[in-house]
């Protein structure tokens, strides 16, 4: 119990220490240490989202809770790191602590492939190094180290830490989520050393287009309790297909899917089947975190001039939104409390309807901080007074709109409206 | 900061009379007994009316760009509107466990009529509907994405629920299909009719084609909207490179 409660207070500071940062940042990155202790806006969304993750894990009821909290602070102190072989040694540091997962249907060589992910980030991050000269991210000519290789590493890392081997087996695994997002976070960071280059961007597309899709086709197969590692890999699908877009809409939708993720494993890694408030956690539901997620995607890869690219994740939301509705209308099988998703679905209508500011306080200054290194084809633009979201493409054009306040406003007073009718059908038909 | 309710407030006209309200009820309703006279009547049973199934696809009619109603300031994009108006259909979906391959199929073709609208318009919104391209692959593409629009509803109206709520849905998906209909009638008859002559006559007339293309597709047997959508589907695709390719 001991342990516990010292681990719980350990990722409840690690995410007070995230949100601390991310005031502090949004003006201007901080650095100490001529550079190698470094936070900016990513750094801040990064500890935020590890925070969450640690204490979703510990939710669920981790058999060893000191592990998750090292796990936990390793990941968060990587994001930290100006130095590129502190960030990549952290990482890796932090996939060996994470346990191998269950033992069931995998080879045993299989179950290390996630824990030794890292490593290939840990590579990668050499090889800039080394390549370039310069170790420190935030040195002026850092960028100069990064080649093909290197990304092709750092992005297969992330790859295998997301499990995405799983789509060609027969069940995915519940995944090691913090040393996952440490990965997707140093492909972000990527944008720090400079533009990325055509290619790059094309495979990072190519590779999260078809990880959503198919993720969220075997979700839609799998049975609906079974589900939840197929969406939370669809989901990584979308993050990285924002961040192949290379542009700030993309990065907004990789930031949102990162600040969703724990919030879909709080509500369905452990499913409570037949409770409501398993809805809010359906794409199908307006103004969910899930379908704000999936309309910043869409939006994004339109105001990218990919609508085929759209197409597919829209099919891929579609696809998504179906477990937990499933869930939501199976029958109640067990007893046990449905706190946990009640929580989620609270944190998801959070999400949904609070992205007009979660998207300005947040995710903007992520944007604003990378725009060095992001090409000009779309951008996500707030009018948090007006709960509008709009995409606009490379001419400045709107292309996508979602007044998400508007539709509230407009959707209560029709919800009235409508009550009142039904309820004078009643008496009439009495 | 006042913009919002004062938005809201002026939207009176929308909410109680057109293009939502009375209009929503009224024209679902005939819209219905139409579909059902061209043997298009949802196979589904029609579920208890709720303002949980009623309030989404009325919502997206309240908000449909179309004259002679107020303008309003907040308007919907394509996935937001489709999200509200399937709403009533997506909770008969989940309940009835179909395979996920059926809902793929259901939504394949209004997703290449998507994919022609956004090459042709630049965007998701359903404003952009309204303007009639200039150049002519992007006419060609707005006009065949319409067109696959119209003939995906009957395979997605009988495979929904019945009800109000259904026809509502109906008639917000019919009403997305005119749109485009409506922004080529209005930029033909711009050069003989008065503006606000055609704002009261177009969107009529608009809203009457479309009703009668969609009761003619529902006559047409499934196989071959299957073969009419596969050959229009090839010619987006090609219309899209054309136009991607004359893009500066």
């Amino acid at each position: 119990m001991v342990v516990r409660n010292a681990s719980l207070a350990l990722i409840v500071s690690l995410l007070a220490i995230g949100l601390t940062l991310a005031g502090l940042t949004r003006a201007a990155p901080l650095a100490v240490w001529n550079g190698l202790l470094r936070a900016d806006a990513l750094s801040a969304l990064l500890l935020i989202v590890v925070a969450a993750h640690g204490l979703v894990t510990l939710a669920h009821g981790a058999l060893r809770p000191w592990r998750v909290a090292a796990a936990a602070w390793l990941v968060g102190m990587a994001t930290l790191q100006g130095h590129l072989a502190a960030l990549g040694g952290l990482l890796v540091l932090a996939g060996l602590l994470q346990d191998t997962g269950s033992v069931d249907e995998r080879p045993v060589w299989y179950r290390h492939v996630r824990r030794l992910a890292p490593l290939g980030v840990l590579a990668g991050l050499a090889l800039v190094g080394m390549t370039g000269g310069a170790w420190n991210y935030g040195a002026p000519l850092a960028g100069a180290g990064l080649n093909s290789v290197s990304f092709a590493l750092i992005l297969v890392a992330a790859l295998l830490a997301l499990d995405a081997p799983a789509l060609a087996g027969e069940r995915a695994l519940a995944g090691t989520p913090m040393v996952a997002s440490g990965c997707l976070y140093v492909l972000v960071r990527l944008f720090s050393l400079g533009p990325w280059n055509l290619g790059w961007l094309f495979a990072a597309l190519l590779m999260g287009g078809l990880v959503a899709f198919w993720a969220a086709w075997r979700a839609a197969l799998a049975p609906a309790e079974q589900s939840a590692p197929w969406l939370n890999l669809s989901l990584s699908g979308m993050a990285i297909t924002g961040v192949g877009l290379g542009s700030a809409a993309g990065l907004t939708v990789a930031g949102y899917v990162l600040l969703l993720w724990p919030v879909l494993r709080l509500g369905l890694e452990r499913p409570v089947a037949g409770t409501r408030a398993l809805w809010l956690l359906s794409a199908a539901v307006p103004l969910s975190g899930p379908f704000v997620a999936g309309w910043l995607a869409i939006a994004a890869a339109t105001a990218g001039g990919l609508p085929a690219l759209a197409v597919v994740l829209w099919l891929a939301a579609l696809l998504m939104a179906l477990p937990p509705a499933r869930l939501a209308l199976a029958p109640a099988v067990s007893s046990s409390s449905d706190g946990r998703v009640w929580l989620a679905a609270g944190c998801s209508a959070g999400l949904g309807l609070g992205a007009p500011l979660l998207l300005m306080a947040l995710l903007a200054p992520v944007t604003v901080q990378l725009e060095g290194g992001l090409t000009p084809f779309g951008e996500i633009v707030v009018w948090p007074w007006a709960g509008l979201i709009v995409a606009f493409d490379t001419t400045r054009q709107p292309v996508a709109t979602l007044p998400s306040l508007a539709l509230v406003g407009l959707m209560l007073v029709l919800s009235a409206l409508c009550r009142v009718a039904l309820r004078l059908f009643a008496l009439r038909e009495r | 900061m006042g913009e919002l309710p004062g938005a809201l407030g002026l939207a009176w006209p929308r909410v109680i009379l057109y293009p939502g309200g009375l209009f929503a009820l009224v024209a679902s309703y005939l819209l219905m007994r139409w579909l059902a006279a061209c043997g298009g009547e949802p196979a589904w049973p029609a579920p208890p009316a709720t303002p949980l199934d009623l309030v989404p696809p009325l919502a997206v009619l309240t908000l449909l760009p179309l004259a002679p109603a107020r303008p309003f300031p907040f308007g919907l994009d394509l996935p937001v509107a489709l999200v509200l108006l399937e709403w009533p259909r997506f909770r008969a979906l989940a309940a009835r466990d179909r395979a996920p391959a059926e809902a793929l199929r259901d939504y394949a073709l209004p997703l290449v009529a998507v994919l022609a609208i956004v090459v042709a318009t630049g965007g998701l919104e359903l404003a952009g509907l309204l303007r009639w391209p200039e150049a002519a692959p992007q006419r060609a593409l707005l006009a065949v994405g319409a067109a696959l629009w119209l003939l995906s509803l009957p395979r997605l109206l009988r495979a929904g629920p019945g009800g109000p709520a259904g026809a509502l849905r109906a008639l917000g998906l019919l009403l997305v299909g005119a749109l485009p209909l409506l922004g080529a009638l209005a930029a033909g008859a711009g050069q003989w009719l008065p503006a606000e002559s055609a704002g009261w006559l177009v969107p009529p007339l608009a809203i009457l084609g479309a009703a009668l293309a969609s009761g003619a597709a529902f006559r047409i047997p499934e196989r071959r909207v299957g073969w009419i959508g596969a050959v229009g589907g090839a010619a987006v695709l090609a219309l899209a490179t054309y136009a991607a390719s004359t893009v500066r």
